[in-house]
Protein backbone atom coordinates (compact mmCIF):
# COMPACT_ATOMS: atom_id res chain seq x y z
CA UNK A 1 0.00 0.00 0.00
CA UNK A 2 3.01 2.27 1.07
CA UNK A 3 4.54 1.01 -2.01
CA UNK A 4 1.80 1.90 -4.55
CA UNK A 5 1.08 5.25 -2.70
CA UNK A 6 4.70 6.34 -2.89
CA UNK A 7 4.73 4.96 -6.81
CA UNK A 8 1.24 7.46 -6.68
CA UNK A 9 3.14 10.18 -5.94
CA UNK A 10 6.49 9.60 -7.93
CA UNK A 11 4.03 9.91 -10.92
CA UNK A 12 2.40 12.67 -9.79
CA UNK A 13 5.34 14.45 -9.87
CA UNK A 14 6.90 13.19 -12.63
CA UNK A 15 3.66 13.91 -14.41
CA UNK A 16 4.03 17.92 -12.81
CA UNK A 17 7.69 17.70 -13.90
CA UNK A 18 7.55 16.67 -17.68
CA UNK A 19 3.95 16.79 -18.45
CA UNK A 20 2.33 16.16 -21.35
CA UNK A 21 0.48 19.56 -21.64
CA UNK A 22 4.07 22.02 -22.51
CA UNK A 23 4.08 24.92 -20.20
CA UNK A 24 4.57 28.66 -21.42
CA UNK A 25 8.37 28.99 -22.40
CA UNK A 26 9.61 31.75 -19.97
CA UNK A 27 11.78 32.38 -23.52
CA UNK A 28 8.98 33.17 -25.24
CA UNK A 29 7.66 35.98 -22.77
CA UNK A 30 10.50 37.72 -22.60
CA UNK A 31 10.40 37.43 -26.95
CA UNK A 32 7.31 38.95 -26.70
CA UNK A 33 7.29 41.99 -24.27
CA UNK A 34 10.53 42.60 -26.15
CA UNK A 35 9.07 42.55 -29.74
CA UNK A 36 6.17 44.70 -27.75
CA UNK A 37 8.62 47.13 -26.34
CA UNK A 38 10.36 47.65 -29.90
CA UNK A 39 7.58 48.41 -31.56
CA UNK A 40 6.32 51.03 -29.13
CA UNK A 41 9.79 53.09 -28.85
CA UNK A 42 9.92 52.89 -32.87
CA UNK A 43 5.75 54.18 -33.25
CA UNK A 44 7.48 56.93 -30.58
CA UNK A 45 10.51 57.46 -31.87
CA UNK A 46 8.90 57.94 -35.92
CA UNK A 47 6.79 60.12 -34.44
CA UNK A 48 8.52 62.55 -32.66
CA UNK A 49 9.89 65.37 -34.87
CA UNK A 50 6.34 65.74 -35.96
CA UNK A 51 5.02 66.09 -32.64
CA UNK A 52 7.78 68.57 -31.81
CA UNK A 53 7.01 70.66 -35.01
CA UNK A 54 3.60 71.61 -33.47
CA UNK A 55 4.66 72.63 -30.28
CA UNK A 56 6.10 75.91 -28.83
CA UNK A 57 10.03 75.10 -28.08
CA UNK A 58 9.40 75.70 -24.52
CA UNK A 59 5.67 74.02 -24.40
CA UNK A 60 6.50 71.37 -21.33
CA UNK A 61 4.98 69.22 -23.72
CA UNK A 62 8.12 69.31 -25.84
CA UNK A 63 10.19 68.19 -23.05
CA UNK A 64 7.67 65.67 -22.37
CA UNK A 65 7.89 64.06 -25.69
CA UNK A 66 11.40 63.40 -25.71
CA UNK A 67 11.44 62.06 -22.19
CA UNK A 68 8.40 59.80 -23.53
CA UNK A 69 10.42 58.40 -26.17
CA UNK A 70 13.77 58.33 -23.96
CA UNK A 71 11.69 56.07 -21.99
CA UNK A 72 10.45 53.93 -24.49
CA UNK A 73 13.85 53.25 -25.69
CA UNK A 74 15.27 52.51 -21.77
CA UNK A 75 12.36 49.94 -21.65
CA UNK A 76 13.20 48.00 -24.93
CA UNK A 77 16.84 47.80 -24.42
CA UNK A 78 15.54 46.71 -21.17
CA UNK A 79 13.57 44.03 -21.90
CA UNK A 80 15.80 42.78 -25.26
CA UNK A 81 18.38 42.66 -22.69
CA UNK A 82 16.54 40.32 -20.28
CA UNK A 83 15.81 38.12 -23.34
CA UNK A 84 19.03 37.86 -24.91
CA UNK A 85 20.41 36.72 -21.22
CA UNK A 86 17.66 34.12 -20.86
CA UNK A 87 18.16 33.12 -24.58
CA UNK A 88 22.09 32.85 -23.58
CA UNK A 89 21.55 31.12 -20.65
CA UNK A 90 19.18 28.63 -22.81
CA UNK A 91 21.78 28.01 -25.22
CA UNK A 92 24.14 26.90 -22.52
CA UNK A 93 22.13 24.51 -20.87
CA UNK A 94 21.87 23.11 -24.66
CA UNK A 95 25.10 23.41 -25.19
CA UNK A 96 26.02 21.24 -21.61
CA UNK A 97 23.13 19.03 -22.95
CA UNK A 98 24.68 18.27 -26.46
CA UNK A 99 27.69 17.60 -24.70
CA UNK A 100 26.02 14.56 -22.75
CA UNK A 101 24.34 13.54 -25.70
CA UNK A 102 27.25 13.35 -27.44
CA UNK A 103 29.22 11.51 -24.82
CA UNK A 104 26.18 8.69 -24.15
CA UNK A 105 25.00 8.30 -28.29
CA UNK A 106 29.40 7.60 -28.66
CA UNK A 107 29.10 5.08 -26.05
CA UNK A 108 25.75 3.37 -27.33
CA UNK A 109 27.03 3.49 -31.06
CA UNK A 110 29.87 2.09 -29.96
CA UNK A 111 28.53 -0.58 -29.03
CA UNK A 112 27.65 -1.71 -32.04
CA UNK A 113 31.82 -3.00 -32.37
CA UNK A 114 30.63 -5.13 -29.18
CA UNK A 115 28.14 -6.44 -31.12
CA UNK A 116 30.20 -7.50 -34.21
CA UNK A 117 32.76 -9.08 -32.01
CA UNK A 118 30.23 -11.21 -30.29
CA UNK A 119 28.36 -12.27 -32.93
CA UNK A 120 31.58 -13.43 -35.11
CA UNK A 121 32.56 -14.77 -31.93
CA UNK A 122 29.35 -17.10 -32.09
CA UNK A 123 29.42 -17.80 -35.43
CA UNK A 124 32.87 -19.83 -34.96
CA UNK A 125 31.42 -21.38 -31.94
CA UNK A 126 28.50 -22.68 -34.61
CA UNK A 127 30.69 -23.61 -37.36
CA UNK A 128 32.56 -25.79 -34.49
CA UNK A 129 28.75 -27.12 -33.86
CA UNK A 130 28.01 -27.98 -37.48
CA UNK A 131 31.27 -29.57 -38.05
CA UNK A 132 30.52 -31.89 -35.10
CA UNK A 133 27.33 -32.56 -36.09
CA UNK A 134 28.58 -33.26 -39.53
CA UNK A 135 30.42 -35.83 -38.24
CA UNK A 136 28.06 -37.56 -36.12
CA UNK A 137 25.80 -37.53 -39.28
CA UNK A 138 27.90 -39.57 -40.92
CA UNK A 139 26.69 -42.32 -38.20
CA UNK A 140 23.55 -41.02 -37.78
CA UNK A 141 21.68 -39.75 -40.95
CA UNK A 142 18.87 -38.68 -38.95
CA UNK A 143 20.55 -35.23 -38.07
CA UNK A 144 20.67 -34.10 -41.49
CA UNK A 145 17.73 -32.08 -40.01
CA UNK A 146 19.34 -30.69 -37.29
CA UNK A 147 22.41 -29.91 -39.63
CA UNK A 148 20.28 -28.07 -41.95
CA UNK A 149 18.86 -26.00 -38.64
CA UNK A 150 22.07 -25.11 -37.35
CA UNK A 151 23.46 -24.38 -40.57
CA UNK A 152 20.35 -21.63 -41.13
CA UNK A 153 21.28 -19.88 -37.54
CA UNK A 154 24.49 -19.77 -39.14
CA UNK A 155 23.12 -17.59 -41.66
CA UNK A 156 21.22 -15.20 -38.96
CA UNK A 157 24.58 -14.73 -37.19
CA UNK A 158 26.50 -13.89 -40.12
CA UNK A 159 23.99 -11.49 -40.97
CA UNK A 160 23.60 -9.91 -37.44
CA UNK A 161 27.68 -9.44 -37.58
CA UNK A 162 27.16 -7.59 -40.82
CA UNK A 163 24.57 -5.36 -40.00
CA UNK A 164 26.36 -4.45 -36.51
CA UNK A 165 29.62 -3.82 -38.82
CA UNK A 166 27.33 -1.47 -41.26
CA UNK A 167 26.23 0.29 -37.80
CA UNK A 168 29.56 0.48 -36.59
CA UNK A 169 30.56 1.97 -39.67
CA UNK A 170 28.17 4.76 -39.14
CA UNK A 171 29.66 5.08 -35.43
CA UNK A 172 32.12 7.36 -37.15
CA UNK A 173 30.04 9.87 -39.17
CA UNK A 174 27.57 9.94 -35.74
CA UNK A 175 30.39 11.26 -33.52
CA UNK A 176 31.47 13.42 -36.36
CA UNK A 177 27.65 14.79 -36.50
CA UNK A 178 27.17 15.48 -32.94
CA UNK A 179 30.73 16.88 -32.55
CA UNK A 180 29.65 19.26 -35.51
CA UNK A 181 26.29 20.38 -33.23
CA UNK A 182 28.35 20.70 -29.64
CA UNK A 183 30.37 22.90 -31.66
CA UNK A 184 27.30 25.28 -33.13
CA UNK A 185 25.75 24.95 -30.00
CA UNK A 186 28.79 26.28 -28.00
CA UNK A 187 28.95 28.89 -31.05
CA UNK A 188 25.85 29.98 -30.55
CA UNK A 189 26.13 30.36 -26.86
CA UNK A 190 28.97 32.66 -27.43
CA UNK A 191 27.37 34.65 -29.82
CA UNK A 192 24.69 34.90 -27.84
CA UNK A 193 26.14 35.92 -24.60
CA UNK A 194 28.18 38.36 -26.82
CA UNK A 195 25.53 39.77 -28.09
CA UNK A 196 23.89 40.71 -24.72
CA UNK A 197 27.13 42.13 -23.72
CA UNK A 198 27.04 44.41 -26.52
CA UNK A 199 23.70 45.52 -25.95
CA UNK A 200 24.68 46.53 -22.52
CA UNK A 201 27.12 48.60 -23.27
CA UNK A 202 24.83 50.14 -26.65
CA UNK A 203 22.47 50.88 -23.57
CA UNK A 204 24.79 53.63 -22.00
CA UNK A 205 25.40 54.89 -25.43
CA UNK A 206 21.29 55.32 -26.14
CA UNK A 207 21.11 56.61 -22.87
CA UNK A 208 23.69 59.57 -23.43
CA UNK A 209 22.07 60.20 -26.96
CA UNK A 210 18.45 61.47 -25.41
CA UNK A 211 20.10 63.35 -22.64
CA UNK A 212 22.02 65.14 -25.57
CA UNK A 213 18.94 65.11 -27.24
CA UNK A 214 17.42 66.91 -24.33
CA UNK A 215 19.85 69.06 -23.86
CA UNK A 216 19.38 70.28 -26.79
CA UNK A 217 15.71 71.02 -26.65
CA UNK A 218 16.56 72.92 -23.54
CA UNK A 219 18.59 75.21 -25.83
CA UNK A 220 16.29 76.04 -28.28
CA UNK A 221 13.74 77.29 -25.36
CA UNK A 222 16.77 79.29 -23.89
CA UNK A 223 17.30 80.84 -27.18
CA UNK A 224 14.15 81.72 -27.65
CA UNK A 225 13.03 82.82 -23.88
CA UNK A 226 16.45 83.34 -21.88
CA UNK A 227 15.70 82.51 -18.60
CA UNK A 228 12.71 80.19 -19.19
CA UNK A 229 14.14 76.63 -19.82
CA UNK A 230 10.92 74.49 -21.07
CA UNK A 231 9.96 72.80 -17.34
CA UNK A 232 8.92 68.70 -17.30
CA UNK A 233 5.15 68.37 -18.35
CA UNK A 234 3.24 67.91 -15.18
CA UNK A 235 0.92 64.71 -15.41
CA UNK B 1 10.44 23.11 -18.85
CA UNK B 2 10.24 19.90 -21.52
CA UNK B 3 13.42 20.52 -22.69
CA UNK B 4 14.60 20.36 -19.00
CA UNK B 5 13.30 17.08 -18.79
CA UNK B 6 15.27 15.78 -21.47
CA UNK B 7 18.18 17.35 -20.31
CA UNK B 8 17.77 15.48 -16.82
CA UNK B 9 16.85 12.80 -18.58
CA UNK B 10 19.66 12.52 -20.43
CA UNK B 11 22.12 13.33 -17.95
CA UNK B 12 20.66 9.96 -15.80
CA UNK B 13 21.00 8.23 -18.98
CA UNK B 14 25.46 8.79 -18.51
CA UNK B 15 25.36 7.17 -15.23
CA UNK B 16 23.09 4.24 -15.94
CA UNK B 17 25.65 2.72 -19.05
CA UNK B 18 23.69 -0.62 -19.81
CA UNK B 19 25.89 -4.01 -18.83
CA UNK B 20 26.03 -6.80 -20.79
CA UNK B 21 27.20 -8.95 -18.21
CA UNK B 22 24.02 -10.80 -17.75
CA UNK B 23 23.21 -11.95 -20.91
CA UNK B 24 26.85 -12.84 -21.53
CA UNK B 25 26.45 -14.87 -18.06
CA UNK B 26 23.04 -16.67 -19.65
CA UNK B 27 25.29 -17.45 -22.78
CA UNK B 28 28.34 -18.77 -21.14
CA UNK B 29 25.98 -20.92 -19.12
CA UNK B 30 24.36 -22.37 -22.01
CA UNK B 31 27.45 -22.91 -23.88
CA UNK B 32 29.36 -24.41 -21.04
CA UNK B 33 26.01 -26.86 -20.02
CA UNK B 34 26.71 -29.34 -22.64
CA UNK B 35 29.44 -28.53 -25.08
CA UNK B 36 29.82 -32.35 -26.53
CA UNK B 37 25.69 -32.53 -27.36
CA UNK B 38 26.63 -32.66 -31.35
CA UNK B 39 29.07 -35.27 -30.60
CA UNK B 40 27.14 -37.41 -28.54
CA UNK B 41 24.40 -37.07 -30.85
CA UNK B 42 25.81 -39.77 -32.98
CA UNK B 43 25.46 -42.53 -30.36
CA UNK B 44 21.93 -41.63 -29.56
CA UNK B 45 20.13 -42.75 -26.33
CA UNK B 46 17.73 -41.27 -24.30
CA UNK B 47 20.23 -39.00 -22.47
CA UNK B 48 20.64 -36.84 -26.07
CA UNK B 49 16.91 -35.49 -26.21
CA UNK B 50 17.03 -34.41 -22.16
CA UNK B 51 20.48 -32.85 -22.77
CA UNK B 52 19.21 -31.02 -25.85
CA UNK B 53 15.90 -29.87 -23.87
CA UNK B 54 18.45 -28.42 -21.28
CA UNK B 55 20.16 -26.51 -23.80
CA UNK B 56 17.01 -25.55 -25.18
CA UNK B 57 16.08 -23.82 -21.83
CA UNK B 58 19.48 -21.92 -21.31
CA UNK B 59 19.28 -20.78 -25.00
CA UNK B 60 15.83 -19.48 -24.26
CA UNK B 61 17.02 -17.81 -20.93
CA UNK B 62 20.18 -16.47 -22.75
CA UNK B 63 17.33 -14.82 -25.93
CA UNK B 64 15.88 -13.60 -22.99
CA UNK B 65 18.58 -11.41 -21.25
CA UNK B 66 19.78 -10.48 -24.37
CA UNK B 67 16.58 -8.68 -25.26
CA UNK B 68 16.15 -7.04 -21.89
CA UNK B 69 19.47 -5.87 -23.31
CA UNK B 70 18.75 -4.81 -26.49
CA UNK B 71 14.85 -3.30 -25.27
CA UNK B 72 16.98 -1.46 -22.39
CA UNK B 73 19.56 0.19 -25.19
CA UNK B 74 16.94 0.75 -27.60
CA UNK B 75 15.40 3.02 -24.84
CA UNK B 76 18.31 4.54 -23.87
CA UNK B 77 19.00 5.79 -27.84
CA UNK B 78 15.22 6.37 -27.79
CA UNK B 79 15.77 8.77 -25.35
CA UNK B 80 18.78 10.62 -27.43
CA UNK B 81 16.59 10.50 -30.12
CA UNK B 82 14.06 12.74 -28.61
CA UNK B 83 15.86 15.08 -27.32
CA UNK B 84 17.22 15.57 -30.50
CA UNK B 85 14.12 16.09 -32.35
CA UNK B 86 13.43 18.75 -29.49
CA UNK B 87 16.37 20.53 -29.14
CA UNK B 88 15.43 22.80 -32.12
CA UNK B 89 16.77 26.10 -31.89
CA UNK B 90 14.28 29.02 -30.36
CA UNK B 91 13.17 31.52 -32.60
CA UNK B 92 14.93 35.11 -32.79
CA UNK B 93 13.67 38.10 -31.31
CA UNK B 94 12.44 40.45 -33.79
CA UNK B 95 13.67 43.31 -31.48
CA UNK B 96 16.81 41.54 -31.55
CA UNK B 97 17.49 42.68 -35.17
CA UNK B 98 19.38 46.05 -35.56
CA UNK B 99 17.47 47.47 -39.02
CA UNK B 100 15.02 50.08 -36.86
CA UNK B 101 18.42 51.15 -35.00
CA UNK B 102 20.15 51.68 -38.24
CA UNK B 103 17.55 53.07 -39.84
CA UNK B 104 16.30 56.14 -36.76
CA UNK B 105 20.57 56.47 -36.82
CA UNK B 106 20.61 57.49 -40.20
CA UNK B 107 17.60 59.52 -40.35
CA UNK B 108 18.96 61.41 -37.41
CA UNK B 109 21.93 62.01 -38.12
CA UNK B 110 20.81 63.04 -41.79
CA UNK B 111 18.50 65.76 -39.88
CA UNK B 112 21.12 67.06 -37.28
CA UNK B 113 23.78 67.33 -39.97
CA UNK B 114 21.05 69.38 -42.01
CA UNK B 115 20.28 71.96 -39.13
CA UNK B 116 24.10 72.44 -38.35
CA UNK B 117 24.05 72.91 -41.81
CA UNK B 118 21.39 75.60 -41.68
CA UNK B 119 23.39 77.21 -38.78
CA UNK B 120 26.79 77.14 -40.05
CA UNK B 121 27.54 80.77 -40.10
CA UNK B 122 25.15 82.50 -37.74
CA UNK B 123 27.65 84.18 -35.70
CA UNK B 124 24.68 84.32 -32.78
CA UNK B 125 25.95 83.14 -29.51
CA UNK B 126 22.39 80.98 -28.81
CA UNK B 127 22.74 79.86 -32.10
CA UNK B 128 26.13 78.55 -31.60
CA UNK B 129 25.12 76.70 -28.59
CA UNK B 130 22.64 75.28 -30.33
CA UNK B 131 24.82 73.99 -32.84
CA UNK B 132 26.92 72.46 -30.23
CA UNK B 133 24.67 71.16 -28.84
CA UNK B 134 23.37 69.50 -32.51
CA UNK B 135 27.23 68.32 -32.75
CA UNK B 136 27.35 66.66 -29.41
CA UNK B 137 24.26 65.04 -30.26
CA UNK B 138 25.65 63.58 -34.50
CA UNK B 139 29.19 62.31 -32.60
CA UNK B 140 26.43 60.06 -30.16
CA UNK B 141 24.80 59.10 -33.03
CA UNK B 142 27.90 58.18 -34.23
CA UNK B 143 29.28 56.51 -31.96
CA UNK B 144 25.61 54.52 -31.56
CA UNK B 145 26.15 53.51 -35.70
CA UNK B 146 29.65 51.84 -35.13
CA UNK B 147 27.97 49.87 -31.47
CA UNK B 148 24.66 48.81 -33.34
CA UNK B 149 27.06 47.38 -36.45
CA UNK B 150 28.73 45.25 -33.73
CA UNK B 151 25.73 43.94 -32.17
CA UNK B 152 24.82 43.52 -35.74
CA UNK B 153 27.59 41.12 -36.59
CA UNK B 154 27.39 39.46 -32.94
CA UNK B 155 23.51 38.78 -34.09
CA UNK B 156 24.30 37.46 -37.13
CA UNK B 157 26.80 35.18 -35.94
CA UNK B 158 24.23 34.08 -33.73
CA UNK B 159 21.68 33.78 -36.56
CA UNK B 160 24.48 31.83 -38.59
CA UNK B 161 25.14 29.57 -35.78
CA UNK B 162 21.67 28.63 -35.30
CA UNK B 163 21.73 27.22 -38.94
CA UNK B 164 24.83 25.56 -38.40
CA UNK B 165 23.60 23.92 -35.17
CA UNK B 166 20.15 22.84 -37.09
CA UNK B 167 21.81 21.31 -39.91
CA UNK B 168 23.87 19.07 -37.57
CA UNK B 169 21.29 18.43 -35.43
CA UNK B 170 18.34 17.28 -38.29
CA UNK B 171 21.42 15.11 -39.68
CA UNK B 172 22.04 13.64 -36.59
CA UNK B 173 18.52 13.10 -35.59
CA UNK B 174 18.57 10.35 -39.18
CA UNK B 175 21.54 8.82 -38.13
CA UNK B 176 20.15 8.36 -34.66
CA UNK B 177 16.97 7.25 -35.60
CA UNK B 178 18.96 5.05 -38.26
CA UNK B 179 20.64 3.49 -35.15
CA UNK B 180 17.31 3.16 -33.38
CA UNK B 181 16.04 1.03 -35.97
CA UNK B 182 18.99 -1.27 -35.81
CA UNK B 183 18.96 -1.81 -31.88
CA UNK B 184 14.84 -2.65 -32.65
CA UNK B 185 16.24 -5.13 -35.29
CA UNK B 186 18.46 -6.55 -33.48
CA UNK B 187 16.02 -7.40 -30.88
CA UNK B 188 14.18 -8.91 -33.59
CA UNK B 189 17.19 -11.21 -34.85
CA UNK B 190 17.33 -11.78 -31.27
CA UNK B 191 13.44 -13.46 -31.23
CA UNK B 192 13.93 -15.18 -34.58
CA UNK B 193 17.31 -16.94 -33.29
CA UNK B 194 15.67 -18.22 -30.29
CA UNK B 195 12.81 -19.57 -32.66
CA UNK B 196 15.32 -21.68 -34.57
CA UNK B 197 17.64 -22.27 -31.63
CA UNK B 198 14.66 -24.37 -30.36
CA UNK B 199 13.96 -26.03 -33.07
CA UNK B 200 17.82 -27.08 -33.86
CA UNK B 201 17.58 -28.88 -30.02
CA UNK B 202 14.17 -30.18 -31.21
CA UNK B 203 15.98 -32.09 -34.21
CA UNK B 204 18.75 -32.81 -32.41
CA UNK B 205 16.54 -35.09 -29.80
CA UNK B 206 14.26 -36.70 -32.58
CA UNK B 207 17.50 -37.04 -34.68
CA UNK B 208 18.97 -38.81 -31.86
CA UNK B 209 16.34 -41.42 -31.07
CA UNK B 210 16.30 -44.80 -32.92
CA UNK B 211 18.79 -46.75 -34.85
CA UNK B 212 21.51 -45.02 -36.16
CA UNK B 213 21.50 -44.83 -39.91
CA UNK B 214 24.53 -43.28 -41.92
CA UNK B 215 24.77 -41.05 -44.79
CA UNK B 216 27.03 -42.72 -46.86
CA UNK B 217 27.81 -39.53 -48.90
CA UNK B 218 30.90 -37.92 -46.87
CA UNK B 219 29.36 -34.43 -46.39
CA UNK B 220 31.18 -31.54 -48.58
CA UNK B 221 34.36 -30.64 -47.53
CA UNK B 222 35.31 -33.91 -45.68
CA UNK B 223 37.96 -36.06 -47.80
CA UNK B 224 37.18 -39.71 -47.97
CA UNK B 225 38.92 -42.41 -46.24
CA UNK B 226 41.95 -43.77 -48.17
CA UNK B 227 42.87 -47.64 -47.15
CA UNK B 228 46.45 -48.30 -47.42
CA UNK B 229 45.79 -51.78 -48.47
CA UNK B 230 42.68 -50.89 -50.52
CA UNK B 231 39.92 -53.69 -51.43
CA UNK B 232 38.24 -53.37 -54.21
CA UNK B 233 34.46 -52.48 -53.94
CA UNK B 234 32.19 -55.13 -53.84
CA UNK B 235 30.45 -55.31 -57.79
CA UNK B 236 27.11 -53.58 -57.33
CA UNK B 237 24.16 -54.68 -59.60
CA UNK B 238 23.74 -51.33 -60.98
CA UNK B 239 25.50 -49.98 -63.63
CA UNK B 240 26.44 -46.59 -62.42
CA UNK B 241 27.65 -46.36 -58.36
CA UNK B 242 24.58 -46.61 -55.75
CA UNK B 243 25.83 -43.47 -54.87
CA UNK B 244 23.67 -42.01 -57.73
CA UNK B 245 20.63 -43.56 -56.37
CA UNK B 246 20.53 -43.48 -52.46
CA UNK B 247 20.77 -40.82 -49.95
CA UNK B 248 18.97 -37.48 -49.64
CA UNK B 249 17.78 -35.54 -52.18
CA UNK B 250 15.78 -32.46 -52.48
CA UNK B 251 14.44 -29.93 -55.04
CA UNK B 252 16.20 -26.78 -55.44
CA UNK B 253 14.67 -23.60 -53.99
CA UNK B 254 15.47 -21.78 -57.50
CA UNK B 255 15.64 -22.61 -61.00
CA UNK B 256 14.39 -26.02 -60.08
CA UNK B 257 13.48 -28.53 -63.08
CA UNK B 258 9.94 -30.30 -63.56
CA UNK B 259 7.19 -31.68 -66.34
CA UNK B 260 3.51 -31.21 -64.04
CA UNK B 261 3.10 -30.32 -61.06
CA UNK B 262 5.29 -27.78 -59.55
CA UNK B 263 6.92 -28.73 -56.57
CA UNK B 264 7.23 -26.16 -53.36
CA UNK B 265 9.32 -28.80 -52.07
CA UNK B 266 10.01 -32.13 -52.62
CA UNK B 267 12.12 -34.14 -50.04
CA UNK B 268 13.05 -37.72 -51.14
CA UNK B 269 15.46 -40.15 -49.04
CA UNK B 270 16.58 -43.43 -50.45
CA UNK B 271 18.63 -46.27 -48.63
CA UNK B 272 19.77 -49.39 -49.90
CA UNK B 273 20.56 -52.84 -48.35
CA UNK B 274 21.53 -56.12 -49.63
CA UNK B 275 20.47 -54.75 -53.13
CA UNK B 276 17.20 -53.88 -51.80
CA UNK B 277 16.10 -50.41 -51.99
CA UNK B 278 13.75 -48.92 -49.48
CA UNK B 279 12.49 -45.03 -49.43
CA UNK B 280 10.18 -41.80 -48.67
CA UNK B 281 9.35 -39.08 -50.43
CA UNK B 282 7.14 -35.75 -49.11
CA UNK B 283 6.72 -33.14 -51.30
CA UNK B 284 4.26 -30.15 -51.50
CA UNK B 285 2.82 -28.85 -55.06
CA UNK B 286 1.48 -25.65 -56.29
CA UNK B 287 -1.93 -26.44 -57.14
CA UNK B 288 -3.92 -24.33 -59.83
CA UNK B 289 -5.61 -20.80 -58.95
CA UNK B 290 -9.41 -22.22 -57.89
CA UNK B 291 -8.35 -26.47 -57.36
CA UNK B 292 -8.95 -27.34 -53.87
CA UNK B 293 -7.06 -30.10 -53.86
CA UNK B 294 -4.76 -31.77 -51.91
CA UNK B 295 -1.07 -30.42 -52.22
CA UNK B 296 0.66 -32.78 -49.77
CA UNK B 297 2.30 -35.96 -51.22
CA UNK B 298 3.49 -38.32 -49.06
CA UNK B 299 4.67 -41.70 -49.71
CA UNK B 300 6.56 -45.01 -49.18
CA UNK B 301 8.49 -46.76 -51.93
CA UNK B 302 10.64 -50.47 -51.63
CA UNK B 303 12.24 -52.73 -54.68
CA UNK B 304 15.00 -54.58 -56.09
CA UNK B 305 17.98 -52.80 -57.50
CA UNK B 306 18.39 -53.68 -61.04
CA UNK B 307 21.15 -54.21 -63.64
CA UNK B 308 20.00 -51.13 -65.22
CA UNK B 309 20.53 -47.42 -65.02
CA UNK B 310 16.93 -46.59 -64.39
CA UNK B 311 15.68 -47.78 -61.37
CA UNK B 312 11.90 -48.57 -60.72
CA UNK B 313 10.13 -49.14 -57.40
CA UNK B 314 6.80 -49.59 -56.50
CA UNK B 315 5.38 -46.67 -54.23
CA UNK B 316 2.25 -46.70 -52.12
CA UNK B 317 1.19 -43.37 -50.70
CA UNK B 318 -0.31 -42.79 -46.76
CA UNK B 319 -3.74 -42.80 -48.24
CA UNK B 320 -3.40 -46.40 -49.78
CA UNK B 321 -2.91 -45.08 -53.38
CA UNK B 322 -0.10 -47.51 -55.09
CA UNK B 323 1.58 -46.23 -58.33
CA UNK B 324 5.56 -46.45 -59.17
CA UNK B 325 8.51 -44.53 -58.98
CA UNK B 326 11.43 -44.44 -61.46
CA UNK B 327 15.28 -42.89 -60.41
CA UNK B 328 16.88 -41.96 -63.14
CA UNK B 329 20.62 -40.35 -62.23
CA UNK B 330 20.92 -37.00 -63.68
CA UNK B 331 23.83 -35.45 -65.72
CA UNK B 332 25.68 -34.63 -62.81
CA UNK B 333 26.66 -36.37 -60.11
CA UNK B 334 24.64 -34.71 -57.33
CA UNK B 335 21.11 -34.52 -59.89
CA UNK B 336 18.59 -37.57 -59.60
CA UNK B 337 15.25 -37.12 -61.83
CA UNK B 338 12.19 -38.50 -60.01
CA UNK B 339 9.37 -39.79 -62.11
CA UNK B 340 6.14 -40.77 -60.46
CA UNK B 341 2.72 -42.33 -61.20
CA UNK B 342 0.16 -42.89 -58.99
CA UNK B 343 -3.54 -44.33 -59.45
CA UNK B 344 -5.98 -41.76 -60.02
CA UNK B 345 -7.71 -40.66 -56.91
CA UNK B 346 -9.88 -37.12 -56.60
CA UNK B 347 -8.03 -34.17 -55.46
CA UNK B 348 -5.14 -35.62 -54.96
CA UNK B 349 -1.35 -35.56 -56.90
CA UNK B 350 -1.03 -38.50 -59.47
CA UNK B 351 2.08 -37.71 -61.32
CA UNK B 352 5.12 -35.38 -61.83
CA UNK B 353 8.75 -35.82 -63.00
CA UNK B 354 11.38 -33.57 -61.04
CA UNK B 355 15.29 -32.58 -60.83
CA UNK B 356 16.48 -33.26 -57.51
CA UNK B 357 19.85 -32.35 -55.66
CA UNK B 358 21.94 -34.31 -53.61
CA UNK B 359 21.14 -32.86 -50.12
Amino acid sequence: MIRSASLFVFLAIARAACGQEKPPDPLDALRQTADKAAADWEALAKGLELKISTLLPCDPKSRAAVEDVSHASDARLSALSAYLKAAAANAASDTDAAKRVLAAQAALSGGWNTERTEAEQQLAAIEAQVADLKESMRKRGSLAGAEQVLVEIASMVKDRAAKADQQAAHKGDLDRLLGDMVAAYADRQGTLEKESSLLDAERAKWSSYYTARLARAVTECAIINPGAAPRKKRP
Amino acid sequence: MKRACLFAIVALLCLAQRSRDDYRAAYQEWRQTEPNLEHDAAAGGAAVPQHADRMAGEAARYAAARETFLEGASQDEAQQVSWLEHAAASPESTAASTKSDAQFIVSETAKVTRTMDIFANDPDAGIQQLRQALARERNLLEALSVSIAQRKKAADAATASAKVMEDARAKAVDRSVAMLDGLKDASADTQREAAAWAEYYRKVGEGAQGTATPITEPPPGVASAVLNNPIPAPPTVTPLPLARYIGAWTFPVTNGLFHGAQPEFFDILVHEENGRATGTAFARFKLPPGNSGDPILRFDFTGEFQPTQRQVFNLVTTDGSKGTIELIPGPAFNLLEVNFQIEAKPGKVRQADVVLVKK
